[in-house]
């Protein structure tokens, strides 16, 4: 099953080397949310860290549902979702493989992001790397694998587009909550680590029971759409 | 079904006026005084609202294994009432916080904690009714989701929420305030399972259409 | 003040003085009529749905049985 979760990514991986797509259009998406939140948030050039953390979780979860709903169309595009259907790949494996795409694909964007957090918020990340990395890494598996789930589901449906986002960001709320909240934690004057560390294990326990739900719940869903 | 009308529905007609009376007559309470005889309805609704949520998950699994017409009916159902128990509880609370914090709204863990519930079971509907082909199983896997999302929600809300949380006391009812909560509570009960009732018959009503539908497009009667 | 954190207990006594602003009495008026219009307008909605949707089956109905 790892194999061939490993070839769907790979799949993907290749044809967003050639197009570049789905990255160019997140990444400067997040860009432009930093920006435009910026213009809200700062004065005097400065942010508070819970405003620093909570544009960029802002510009991880908007950029990501882009890149979500871009990487669901290339499934639609030719039908290809239904001839991976077709297969005699396990279902977990065509999910798996999607989610690790889109993973991977929202990471690059966030150290982009993260980068622009330090350059034009002054955000302190560089400080506590190790659990901002772990918080963001967190965080993205947990949205990714609902969100995955859904967008691949969502393929043939009208207004899919802002389905999506109608589905997905009451879902993920936690999510944003325990990554902005750990992130602040670590910005603060007096860094906050065993906040931080709290909001680390909270988005371990979400990952592991909707990566489960989601990987039961591939198939059913896939017969309904078929 | 007829049967089950026939018993919950003049019940809860009498729950109805008689549930005021007897939340009028009940004392006032030492603190908060009158203001405190919102909770006889806001927290009925907030535990029906609970009950719709579970109904719809459940349901919605049922849906996903079975495909059964019936698990999703009642899932439908639940969720539009889960929507409408859920609007009571938000506005009742807030209602009731007027009087107590001052303000319309405030970022505490319950009363956010049901606003975040009430926009997952609106997206189910908005699912439902703009999703397309397929739209029946997206909306069941986005309330199991929701569902399983239910105690984190709660659990980070409640972290996240800058006012203390109560401490974890068993809520203490003057006798003479009890009557009114308990008719009150079944009242609200009896309203869900009444409303439940009268959705799935229209939901039947709607597949019943559907069926004569394909008969008659079968029989070359309709475009 | 934080209402969930009470224990409620019947008042002896004197009634604590009402703050200022809207009055107690009209915001459980409020609520109440809120939760009664609610219902109500959810009632209405499911009789009209079921008025259209009876019709529909007695349009096709017949439509079936002429043929």
């Amino acid at each position: 099953m790892l194999r061939q979760a490993w070839l769907v990514l790979w799949k993907d991986l290749v044809v967003e080397w050639r197009t570049r797509e789905i990255f160019s259009t997140m990444l400067f998406f997040a860009v432009m949310v930093v920006l435009i939140f910026s213009f809200a948030f700062l004065a005097e050039g400065r942010a508070s860290g819970d405003a620093q953390s909570g544009i960029l979780w802002t510009a991880t979860a908007f950029a990501g549902t882009l890149g979500l709903g871009r990487a669901a169309d290339r499934e639609r595009d030719g039908d290809a979702m239904r001839a991976l259907l077709l297969s005699p790949a396990p279902r977990a494996a065509l999910y798996l493989g999607k989610l690790a795409a889109i993973v991977i694909f929202m990471t690059l964007a966030e150290v982009v992001v993260l980068l622009l957090g330090g350059i034009l918020l002054h955000a302190n990340l560089s400080e506590h790397l190790g659990i901002v990395a772990g918080l963001f890494a967190l965080g993205t598996l947990g949205y990714a694998s609902v969100g995955a789930l859904f967008a691949l589901m969502l393929g043939r449906s009208r207004s899919r587009d802002v389905l999506l986002a109608v589905i997905l960001y009451p879902i993920i709320v936690p999510v944003i909550i325990a990554g902005s909240k750990g992130t602040s934690a670590l910005l603060e004057d007096i860094p906050a680590t065993a906040d931080a560390m709290f909001w680390l294990k909270f988005l371990v326990a979400f990952d592991a029971i909707f990566l489960t739900l989601s990987l039961w719940a591939f198939e059913p869903l896939l017969v309904e759409r078929g | 079904m007829k049967k089950l009308f026939a018993i919950t529905l003049p019940l809860a007609a009498i729950g109805l006026v008689v549930a005021p009376i007897l939340i009028l007559r009940s004392p006032n309470e030492v603190t908060m005084g009158f203001i405190q005889k919102i909770f006889y309805f806001h927290v009925p609704c907030a535990i029906t609202d609970f009950i719709a949520i579970y109904v719809c998950g459940i349901a919605s699994v049922i849906y996903l294994i079975k495909r059964s017409p019936r698990a999703d009916a009642v899932a439908l159902s639940a969720a539009e009432l889960a929507v409408l128990f859920g609007a009571c509880t938000l506005v009742t609370g807030s209602l009731w916080g007027r009087k107590a914090w001052g303000v319309w709204w405030q970022w505490e863990v319950r009363l956010t904690s049901y606003a975040l519930c009430e926009m997952v079971f609106i997206a189910y509907l908005l699912v439902r009714r703009y999703g397309g082909p397929g739209a029946r199983g997206l909306a069941a896997g986005l309330a199991l989701f929701g569902c399983a999302d239910v105690p984190l929600i709660y659990w980070s809300v409640n972290k996240w929420s800058y006012l203390h949380p109560p401490p974890t006391v068993v809520m203490t009812l003057d006798p003479a305030m009890r009557a009114a909560f308990w008719v009150s509570f079944a009242t609200i009960i009896l309203l869900f399972i009444t409303l439940l009732g009268a959705r799935m018959r229209l939901e039947r009503q709607r597949m019943q259409v559907d069926e004569l539908f394909m008969s008659a497009a079968e029989a070359g009667l309709e475009d | 003040m934080n209402p969930q954190d009470q224990a409620f207990t019947k008042v002896v006594g004197a009634q604590p003085a009402s703050g200022e602003g809207i009055s107690s009495p009209l915001l459980v008026s409020c609520a109440y009529a809120f939760i009664w219009l609610v219902v109500l307008f959810y009632v209405l909605t499911l009789w009209r749905r079921g008025r259209s949707t009876e019709r529909e089956i007695d349009d096709l109905r017949r439509k079936l049985a002429a043929k």
